[in-house]
């Protein structure tokens, strides 16, 4: 098990090194410099003229004269060493404290999302699975279609419309006006939770579905092996019988699409985030790559992929410990 | 190998008919099957697959797909350790009473050894679950400990011929080896002491050195409990070492049956007949083999009179296509379903 | 289900043998004939197809066109018949343009004493069918004045054209993205698992890495890449590379996991005991049962790339205007004063779900229409 570990761990860190490189060549792709996007930021409009020695000199200040691979190492050194993403020119600061608070709400809304997600994936599956024909059987179709065809950010419009139009108010941000700025306080925590089922909602809608279906089937599959039918004829309680054996085998592919779940929910946050208003990673993303403030938007590519890469992390591990054979098996 | 029969019989099983429904129609596995069983013997069924011999059994414990009916004449008479009687048949299927009989006082045992077997927990946990669910300390009525029912565990597979017992019970089913599976399915199904062990077809997938091994167990088993057995298999061949008495079963129904050395001296139906004629014979030199002839029907078509007919090569024209066969004794509780030993009623 | 030997016995009547002698490709067919949904999702994405191909012509205006005295119009239906009769031929109200005397905004005011009556088949703006055939001749118009199946925006452009428009190119776009994707897929995909060993590894490695990364964010971060200078067809075809390039590792997989079970399979280890070439094993074997799947997975993969393009292009990250594609559009659509004003903007949203819902169901049903070993759903 221990081997195991190890393993996993080491091939994280190798994996989220290529992906560091990656990300800093998506970084380094838009055209112009750092150099010439913070000259334009700090002297359009007044009316000052910016010179090419300008430009020049703030590019050695930042050590952006130096090759490529130099400023891949100096840019993931820090970030190793220091945490230290680099600086923002839209926000004249450096990235850390651009995106600080926000990293803690986009982890709590993922949290809030997962929860939600597998809560009801989990039962509603096994139930549909076990009683066949049902209402929850077929309701469960019909909801797995639907939130297949209407991926998050059209069901965040679809709020919002709907909002606007029958409620005359506009769904969304993460706290209410009041609380905003404030410091932390229980109240704080409070009003976030009030707030946070809408977004959870709509970031759970489409992996819901899916792990529906996923758990129906399983769970059908399992419910026809002969362990089930052993276990009965050793004269076990029928809830037994199905929760104590197919259903914790079915739980299985839903541990094991844990990392694939956050990587599609973190792919359709920047957009759910934009229309709900949510003060988070996502919603910053989009803006920095709309300014081109490309130290901001690696830094966000590279912590997303990191949790993504974590929980997959999770998940092995998880897996190995539900399932002997995965463990005995090597995986 | 023959036991003396003590008067009671543990099982008496009447006119047992078994249908599914299918989309395709109505399915008919089982006809009309009656036989009885005392402590302690065990009974061999043997048939083609098709033949109705595992629902048959599983019938026994009711463990049937959700789309099976019983005929509202078949009957399952059972024993219980209690003194009571009960029909089977005749119970709900949420009777606890069912639940106390499964695996407590009939136990099954199947043909694949991992069947049995959940792999996502040790053989222990499963030994210990069915032993909290069934097991009693003796003479009192009070349930096991967890730990008495772990020792019971251990003990059990020391019995069955596992080796560092202490061990393996806490291991998963995929890290023991093939023959070691069986027996660790054996101990699973006996480690409640129950009366009645159903067999289906446990040594089919086995190689024959193993084979050989697991019916002694068995056998001894047997003999250490006082438990009655129920035995099926496509193979004569073990009905000979095992059973003392024998049901020939074919698309549903008995055809003949008897004491196993009597029948095996003396088969009397057509099919029987064909069945050990198709046995291979290191004797018979190089003779072609000597199957029975034609397939057996498809359930949905199942023939009229005499469901052996229509591969029949003693077949009588005008009578057997048309009229069931009853049973004829033919002496000594050798019994026979077939015109050609029966008085043609008239 | 007689037995095989009595079913010898009896002559095959018409049906069987037309059954027992259908090429593969016929029996795929059959079998989805019968799986109705996915015979309307075929019948929905051909609709969308003929509306996005023939776009100029169906649309009755180009979808740029301002029409200054109808802006956030409401759609104008055609009706039959009101308080003045019944007519044969279909017809909407003309339209005249107000000032608001308290916003002063202008707003659209309906006109009922003028009939404006629909024609068909009518002369129109010029345009090039296809970009080559130039034309003039739309599916529908009215003589004067202008008609607004679905309202206008806020600039008073015409909804119904510009969605035909949209169409066109969301589909058109998905299409290249997914051929550039499959593409790829098959060659790397193809290359690891025919080659196996580290080759296979190492590709293995790579789109890992790439599939890693959340993909929304990932098209974000090559579309962002895309200078302000360069023109609309341009960004278009940079759109499809960016698709294309994104897609790949989730299809290569799948390409690659298909060819290693079907080089697995003992039939052809049978051919190839039998002295087959592996040119021959590739073409008689391989490939025809890989086709399906590849097929499957292709009309998988297209509601993804819709999306993708739609989101992108929604977040101003894609397309630009005066490109017109359904992310523009919903773009267009979702600020609260449009909704406000013109809720009917709204509308490409229902074209887009209808799109992923047909795409979807129409892969479920080709996937089971392919697969010969498939239960049928029942």
């Amino acid at each position: 098990m221990l081997r195991f570990l190890v393993q996993r761990l080491l091939g994280m860190i190798v994996t989220m090194f290529f992906v560091s490189i990656m990300v800093f060549a998506i970084m380094e792709l838009p055209p112009g410099d750092y150099a010439d996007r913070y000259a334009f930021r700090k002297f359009s409009g007044t009316g000052v003229s910016v010179t090419e020695q300008d430009i020049e000199s703030i590019r050695k200040q930042f050590g952006l004269d130096r090759p490529a691979w130099e400023r891949y190492l100096s840019w993931i050194g820090g970030i190793v060493t220091r945490f230290d993403f680099g600086p923002s020119f839209a926000f004249e600061t450096s990235v850390t404290d651009v995106i600080g608070q926000r990293v803690g709400l986009t982890v709590v809304l993922l949290v809030a999302t997962l929860l939600l997600t597998y809560l009801i994936s989990i039962p509603i599956g096994i139930y549909a699975a076990v009683r066949r024909q049902s209402l929850a059987d077929y309701s469960l179709t019909v909801v797995s279609y639907l939130g297949l065809a209407i991926p998050n950010f059209m069901l965040a419009l679809i709020l919002l419309y709907i909002g606007v139009t029958w409620f005359d108010t506009t769904v969304g941000g993460l706290f209410s006006p009041e609380f905003e700025k404030a410091p932390w306080s229980w109240a704080k925590f409070v009003d976030l939770l009030k707030h946070l089922y809408v977004p959870a909602i709509v970031l759970a809608w489409s992996a819901t579905a899916l792990q529906l279906q996923t758990v129906r089937a399983t769970m059908s599959d399992e419910l026809h092996r002969p362990y089930v039918d052993a276990a009965r004829a050793r004269g076990l309680p029928e809830w037994k019988v199905i929760l104590k054996y197919p259903a914790r085998l079915a739980i299985n592919p839903v541990v094991s699409t844990i990392g694939f779940d956050v990587n599609r929910i973190f792919s359709e946050l920047p957009i759910v985030a934009l229309v709900l208003g949510l003060p988070e990673l996502g919603e910053l993303l989009i803006r920095s790559f709309l300014d081109l403030d490309m130290y901001v938007a690696g830094a966000i590519l590279l912590m997303l992929t990191f949790i993504i890469v974590f929980m997959n992390f999770v998940s092995d591990i998880v897996l190995a410990m539900l399932d002997p054979r995965i463990r005995l098996e090597g995986g | 190998m023959n036991r003396p029969s003590p008067t009671e019989p543990l099982v008496e099983v009447s006119d047992l008919t078994v249908d599914f429904d299918t989309d395709e129609g109505r399915i008919r596995a089982v006809e009309e099957v009656s036989w009885t069983l005392a402590p302690g013997r065990t009974l061999g069924i043997v048939g083609e697959s098709g033949s109705g011999k595992s629902v048959g059994t599983r019938a026994l414990v009711r463990l049937l797909p959700r789309n099976a009916r019983l005929s509202p004449q078949s009957s399952i008479l059972f024993r219980r350790r209690s003194g009571d009687r009960v029909d089977i048949a005749r119970l709900d299927p949420r009777d606890r009473r069912l639940r106390e009989i499964r695996g407590g006082e009939i136990g099954l045992i199947f043909q694949e050894p991992m069947a049995s077997f959940s792999p996502v927990y040790t053989i222990g946990n499963q030994m210990v679950e069915a032993l909290l669910q069934h097991g009693h300390r003796d003479g009192a009525k009070a349930k096991l400990t967890p730990r008495e029912a772990r020792e019971r565990a251990v003990e059990m597979l020391a019995r069955v011929g596992i080796a560092n017992p202490g061990l393996r019970v806490d291991q998963y089913p995929l890290e023991l080896s093939g023959g070691m599976r069986q027996r660790a399915m054996i101990a699973l199904a006996l480690v409640t002491r129950p009366q009645l062990l159903v067999a289906d077809e446990p040594t089919t997938a086995l190689d024959v050195t193993i084979q050989a091994q697991i019916l002694d167990l068995m056998k001894e088993l047997q003999d250490e409990f006082g438990m009655a057995m129920v035995f099926i298999t496509h193979d004569m061949g073990v009905i000979a070492q095992i059973a003392d008495e024998v049901a020939v079963m074919y698309l549903g129904r008995i055809v003949e049956r008897g004491d196993t050395a009597a029948l095996l001296r003396e088969p009397r139906h057509p099919y029987t007949l064909g069945l050990l004629a198709a046995l291979p014979r290191p004797e018979a030199g190089r003779r072609r083999l000597v199957p029975v002839p034609g397939d057996i029907p498809s359930p949905l078509e199942r023939p009229a009179g005499c469901p052996f007919h229509t591969r029949c090569p003693k077949r009588i024209p005008g009578l057997c296509e048309v009229r069931i066969p009853p049973e004829t004794d033919l002496g000594d509780g050798h019994r026979v379903s077939c015109f050609l030993y029966g008085e043609q009623e008239g | 289900m007689a037995t095989m030997e009595q079913a010898a016995d009896r002559a095959l009547s018409a049906r069987e043998l037309r059954y027992y002698t259908a090429s593969q490709w016929q029996l795929v067919w059959w079998r989805f004939r019968r799986h109705r949904g996915a015979l309307f999702g075929a019948w929905i994405l051909l609709l969308f197809a003929l509306m996005g191909a023939f776009a100029p012509f169906v649309a009755p205006y180009s979808g740029t066109a301002r029409d200054r005295d109808y802006v956030y119009g409401p759609p104008q239906i055609p009706r039959f018949f009101d308080e003045n009769g019944f007519s044969l031929r279909p017809f909407v109200y003309g339209l005249r343009t107000e000032r608001d005397p308290i916003t002063l905004r202008k707003i659209a005011k309906v006109d009922r004493s003028t009939r404006r009556y629909l024609r068909f088949f009518v002369r129109g703006e010029p345009y090039h069918l296809f970009g080559l055939i130039p034309l003039e001749t739309h599916l529908f118009g009215v003589e004067e004045g202008r008609i607004h199946l679905l309202g206008t925006d806020e600039l008073g452009r015409d909804l119904f054209s510009r969605l035909m428009f949209a169409t066109g190119t969301s589909l058109s776009i998905g299409v290249l993205g997914v051929l550039i994707a499959e593409g790829l897929a098959l060659v790397i995909g193809g290359i690891a698992g025919f080659f196996g060993g580290w080759i296979d590894y190492a590709i293995q490695r790579l789109t890992e890495i790439v599939r890693v990364v959340p993909v929304i964010p990932l098209y974000m971060g090559l579309a962002a890449a895309f200078p302000r200078e360069w023109s609309n067809i341009q960004v278009y075809f940079a759109m499809t590379l960016v698709l294309g390039l994104v897609g790949w590792p989730t299809l290569a997989r799948r390409v690659r996991s298909h060819l290693l079970a079907q080089r697995r399979e003992d039939y052809v280890l049978a051919a190839e005991l039998a002295g087959a070439r592996p040119a021959w094993i590739i073409r008689r074997h391989l490939l025809p049962s890989f086709t399906s799947y590849i097929i499957v997975d292709v009309v998988i993969s297209f509601p993804y790339m819709i999306l993708s393009e739609t989101a992108l292009s929604f977040i101003g990250l894609g397309l630009r205007p005066p490109s017109i594609s359904w992310g523009i559009l919903l773009q267009e659509a979702q600020n609260v004063r449009a909704i406000e004003q013109a809720p009917w903007l709204f509308l490409p949203a229902l074209f887009v779900i209808a799109a992923v819902l047909a795409f979807t169901v129409l892969g479920d049903g080709l996937r089971d229409a392919a697969d010969p070993y498939a239960v049928s759903k029942s």
